[in-house]
């Protein structure tokens, strides 16, 4: 070998070496970031927790078969695809070459596993997403077939909601014990310690299937008082934190270094009206919140339009909640599958709703007791306030009774209420029908929120269409009807959905999400 | 040393049990304290205030206004003299009917606290033995219940309101006034005022009465000092969870609470208003509780 | 001094079982956390099966006979949410309270008995008038107010300090000064009252005018005075920071024991609720227990048969 030819050996190693080096300083922007969230996760167990904060730290090391993506979509995550083979059997076909951070391939046996223990577990509180799933039948390594006991077409948008992907063998050897300390998924990161009530500390998983997160350790802690959450990202101790009080977003904007990042959740706030007993009285059998012996006024329906003519949502919206909310015009907001675009809330006119009372009998209004929660929902008592300021200029006189919602929820399931205002949340369409609209009934099982016992048949029918009807059209055209129907016989009041908030660092860029969580592999530096 | 210190034998059974009566001594104190004065003035303003709530105040307390929400302190001019809060209600009327009921709460709980906690403080001092052991164990599992369990527990059983929070308050507040009232209790009825006193046939009761109450009451007039300001405090926290008083009627913790959270946001007058209301009354309280003292102190008076 | 402890335990397991009944009774008259349990998609039926499942829709008696059953086999239950033993979470988080607690205790004695002594000695002067009055400042504020203030101050105004959570020194300093304020308050007002009881006697006085050396031995006398009603509310105040420091605790999110009660009574987590109340009776019997053999200590005509 000449030595010209050593020389140009020698040059092109140095260069590729250089190439090498400076690509890897390019693409390792790996970062550590620290995220303040509004409590402790309560176990690494996936199955026995429904609480958004606990399923938002688990998201991070484990991963579902699909899942929602920022605004609601279902997108592909452990499955790669799915179709419906009959009304009632779905075939999921999984992604290749996925291994559990322990080693462990995940395959067909895993989601059977998983899917089978979120539902059999005697302590799984996720039964509600998987009960109608009958059989889980593996076809092939990588291909599964769920056979339902009935038609279930929200059963993708069911699976999207949190039922992650365990382990089996891990499982086993470790049993619930184990799984509920030191979690094993698939997820971006991988479980490193956790202090109760104090951190949370995960890496990157270097042989993740997916891309790779650009902030490779993530410290979560769980700072509960939003002041302190707020006085923590302004002193630079944490990058990114769960929800801001409303009253300070202009403080974190104007800091300058500091973001705060807005968008429209899909918690609605309602006003819900007894219309199942006739008169006021002690409850049970009479309406509480009603003078003794009086009529219930809310039977009949121009009342009901009377109150959503009365309440001023706008100003609601713009002055007691800062603006962090959005008028609702029906009970799904419009990113939501079956939101009628041609139902709109009427609009805000006082004296219609006078005409209204007085045509129904009550030219002089009526007395009322409002129950609300205070600690439940962002800005309830003001709300709650606000709302007695409203309709008193009606002249619906209302006595506002504020509960802590450990109070407040078993008295509303008792039905132990005749006006009150709740929220809800689910982000499967037909599940929020059956829940607020649907009739009370162990048949059905619906009318899990429907404190107001409202009832109508012709939307139960329309709900049963909604959680079984198969044909995509035919079902939304079910959701339709629903939202005129019901924007006409006012079985509930939609008042408004609840923002959802982050503030961040100026370098980082995250969506906000719409099933709440904060997840550390969405974010990106600038 | 022990043997010095209980020289005076004779001494403190002459002064020990005579529990001093307020007479022209007392104002001479009074006026000669300048902090008593300042302590007394102060008290009364707010009593006064608070009394004349329903005619001085300018506004409705409920009258809200949400195009005028959070407005600013318009101090001597203007409608709003101590701004509005969240929902646009007048801050200085609401403070004025706030006090009123402040003021009602915090007396009449600790009272009931201080009725129930001394006398089952000097029995069981006195008796010692079983009487004692019921107490303290008693006192022991009142100390170790959870507060907020009984305030939500007695809120959803009965409902709110004032004086239902006024019992529920007051009893809670017994152990620590019953404790305390006990281990001095224990050290006094070995002194030998109480032992002749015993020899001369006195009844229990009163002994009870009239030569170991008067001795222990030092710490329980700091107590009460101290504790007043934080029962009208601790209603803030009820209010917060929703136990405390109804939304719609005010009381200086509600206030606090409500106006707590736009702290930061520039508006700090609906939390700090209600919140000076409070330290003026305290200061008040604790002024006219230290020169109480002294003055029911019945050898301290001589030197004044 | 054997048969008084031996009687004090006996005691000790009455008070157990009497706070676990009436803790159970409350929680259960309060309500029931199903609601807060089950995901939203769950329908009327899971509802219900899962009061069934917990046992919830019985009365409160049988609840609590289920529970001394299982608690005689030294099982005091097992969270709702955390699904581990009750009595473990609570133990759990015990030395994190007691760190913050110590120092309470120890910074507020600290400063309380100089200043106290102080304000005693120079009594109707404008220094004991200025301590007293300036110590307000801890008894009428909300704890709430207090944490958030020094929070805006020390932590984003001038960024010496950290926000929130356990760690070094430099994380005990604000939850510890929110948490003195108060005691300080109080501790000062006791130590000077009682002094000013032994101050006034007039062989005091006497001995006062005599010279340094009797004014110094007068002086411990007095302080000694304070002693009794000093021991008896530090114990209650010790107890009460450990089990019950709640509004501080979640301010800056110390991973302490009030933390813990606050989101299990929010939750109605009937057994750490119960479990809790054990703890912290056991907690107490031992405090005061403490307290009644340090007043033997301090006036030996106290005494237990």
């Amino acid at each position: 070998m000449t030595r010209w030819a050593a020389h140009v050996v020698i040059a092109t190693a140095v260069a590729l070496a250089l190439i090498a080096g400076l690509a890897s300083t390019n693409f390792a922007q790996g970062r550590p970031v620290t995220i303040a969230i509004t409590g402790d996760a309560e176990t690494m167990d996936p199955m026995l927790s429904a609480i958004s904060t606990t399923f938002s730290v688990q998201r991070h090391i484990m991963e579902p078969l699909v899942d929602n993506d920022p605004d609601a979509r279902v997108v592909p995550v452990l499955a790669t695809s799915w179709r419906a083979l009959d009304t009632l059997t779905w075939e999921f076909k999984l992604r290749p070459g996925v291994r559990f951070h322990n080693g462990e391939p995940f395959n067909a046996e895993s989601v059977k596993f998983s899917i089978e223990r979120s539902r059999d577990h005697a302590r799984s509180l996720l039964k509600a997403y998987v009960s109608l799933i009958k059989e889980v039948r593996i076809v092939d390594d990588l291909t599964v077939r769920l056979v339902t006991s009935e038609p279930s077409p929200d059963l993708v948008a069911n699976l999207a909601n949190n039922v992650y992907m365990l382990p089996p063998r891990h499982a086993r050897e470790v049993g619930d014990e184990g799984l509920a300390r030191r979690p094993v998924g698939t997820g971006p990161y991988r479980f490193v310690e956790w202090v109760r009530d104090d951190r949370i500390v995960l890496e990157a998983n270097p042989t993740y299937w997916g891309p790779k997160p650009q902030a490779t350790r993530v410290t979560i802690k769980p700072i509960p008082e939003g002041a302190t959450r707020v006085a923590a990202l302004l002193a630079g101790e944490v990058d990114v934190i769960e929800s801001v009080p409303i009253p300070d977003i202009p403080r974190v904007t104007r800091s300058g270094g500091y973001r705060v990042l807005r968008k429209q959740g899909p918690r609605l706030i309602f006003l819900a009206m007894d219309v199942h007993r006739d008169r006021g009285g002690r409850h049970p059998a009479g309406s509480p919140g009603l003078p003794e012996g009086a009529p219930n006024p809310f039977k009949d329906v121009r009342v009901r339009q009377a109150i959503y003519h009365a309440v001023n949502t706008k100003e609601i919206v713009e002055q007691v909640m800062g603006g962090a909310a959005t008028p609702a015009e029906q009970i799904l907001p419009p990113f939501m599958f079956g939101y009628n675009p041609k139902v709109r809330r009427p609009i805000y006119d006082p004296s219609r709703a006078k005409r209204l009372l007085a045509e129904a009998g009550y030219p002089n209004g009526f007395s009322v007791r409002l129950d609300v929660t205070t600690d439940r929902y962002v800005n309830d008592r003001e709300v709650g306030l606000a709302l007695v300021g409203m309709l008193k200029r009606v002249g619906i006189d209302v006595t506002l009774n504020g509960m802590p919602r450990l109070i407040y929820f078993p008295r509303m399931r008792a039905f132990d209420t005749s006006f009150q205002m709740s929220g809800w949340l689910t982000l499967i369409s037909s599940s929020n029908w059956a829940a607020l609209l649907g009739c009370v009934d162990p048949k059905t099982g619906y009318g899990r929120a429907n404190y107001g016992r409202y009832c109508n048949p012709e939307l139960d029918r329309l709900i049963d269409i909604m959680r079984t009807e198969m044909d995509e059209k035919k079902r939304l055209e079910a959701f339709h009807k629903a939202a005129e129907l019901t924007r006409q016989d006012v079985g509930k009041i939609p008042l408004y959905f609840e923002e959802l908030t982050r503030g961040v660092k100026a370098g980082i860029e995250m969506p906000v999400r719409v099933d709440e969580y904060v997840l550390a592999a969405d974010i990106k530096f600038r | 040393m022990a043997r010095v210190l209980t020289r005076p034998t004779m001494e403190a059974v002459a002064a020990a049990p005579r529990m001093t009566r307020p007479g022209p001594w007392v104002w001479r104190a009074f006026r000669s304290s300048p902090t008593a004065v300042a302590g007394g003035v102060l008290l009364v303003v707010m009593i006064v205030l608070a009394a004349l709530a329903p005619v001085i105040a300018p506004w409705d307390p409920q009258a809200q206004d949400l195009s005028r929400r959070l407005a600013a302190p318009t101090w001597l001019r203007g409608p709003h003299p101590l701004g509005t809060d969240a929902v646009g209600r007048d801050l200085l009327s609401n403070i004025l009917f706030g006090l009123r009921i402040s003021i009602v709460f915090g007396v009449l709980s600790i009272a009931l606290s201080v009725v129930l906690g001394v006398t089952a403080g000097v029995t069981s001092g006195y008796y010692r033995g079983r009487v004692d052991a019921f107490f303290m164990r008693a006192a022991d599992m009142q100390l170790s219940l959870p507060f907020l369990l009984v305030a939500l527990a007695i809120a959803a059983i009965w409902g709110r309101g004032l004086y239902k929070l006024i019992i529920v308050v007051g009893v809670v507040g017994w152990a620590e006034f019953a404790r305390t009232v006990r281990g001095s209790t224990l050290a006094i009825r070995e002194k030998e005022f109480v032992e002749a006193a015993r020899a001369l046939g006195a009844a229990d009761r009163r002994i009870m009465a009239r030569h170991i109450l008067p001795n222990v009451l030092t710490p329980v007039i700091v107590l009460i000092s101290v504790a007043m300001p934080r029962v009208i405090v601790t209603e803030a926290t009820l209010s917060f969870l929703g136990v405390g008083m109804p939304l719609t009627t005010p009381s200086l913790g509600l206030l606090i609470d409500n106006g707590y959270k736009y702290l930061f946001s520039g508006a700090w007058w609906p939390s700090i208003m209600p919140g000076m209301a409070l330290m003026v009354l305290v200061v008040g309280i604790n002024l006219v509780g230290d020169w109480l003292r002294d003055a029911l102190d019945p050898r301290l008076h001589r030197r004044i | 001094m054997t048969r008084f402890l031996v009687n004090r335990l006996l005691q000790m397991v009455g008070v157990f079982l009497i706070i676990s009944m009436i803790v159970f009774m409350l929680l259960v008259l309060t309500g029931d956390p199903i609601e807060l349990l089950l995901p939203p998609a769950a329908d009327i039926n899971q509802v219900e099966a899962l009061r069934t499942q917990l046992g919830l829709d019985r009365p409160w008696y049988v609840q609590y006979a289920k529970f001394v059953r299982s608690a005689l086999r030294g099982d005091l239950g097992t969270s709702f949410y955390f699904h581990e033993p009750a009595v473990r979470l609570v133990l759990q988080r015990l030395p994190a309270s007691l760190e913050l607690v110590v120092w309470t205790m120890v910074v507020s004695t600290l400063l309380a008995i100089p200043l106290g002594v102080l304000a005693a000695t120079r009594c109707g002067t404008w220094l004991d008038r200025g301590v007293l009055v300036g110590s307000l400042v801890g008894i009428s504020a909300p704890t709430f107010w207090i944490g958030i203030v020094l929070i805006a101050f020390f932590v984003v105004a001038l960024g010496w300090l950290p926000s929130s959570g356990r760690g070094g020194w430099e994380h005990l300093v604000l939850p510890v000064a929110t948490l003195a304020f108060y005691r300080v308050a109080l501790f000062i007002r006791l130590i000077r009252a009682g002094m000013l009881d032994v101050l006034g006697q007039d062989y005091i006085r006497t001995a006062r005018a005599k010279g340094l050396f009797e004014r110094l031995v007068v002086y411990r006398h007095a302080l000694k005075n304070t002693l009794i009603p000093f021991v008896t509310i530090s114990g209650l105040q010790m107890g009460g920071l450990i089990a019950f420091a709640i509004v501080t605790e979640k301010i800056f999110a110390w991973p302490g024991m009030g933390r813990l009660l606050l989101i299990s009574i929010e939750r109605l987590d009937y057994p750490v609720v119960v479990a809790y109340a054990i703890v912290t009776a056991a907690l107490f019997v031992v405090i005061n227990l403490t307290v009644d053999l340090l007043y033997a200590l301090i006036d030996p005509r106290i005494r237990y048969e």
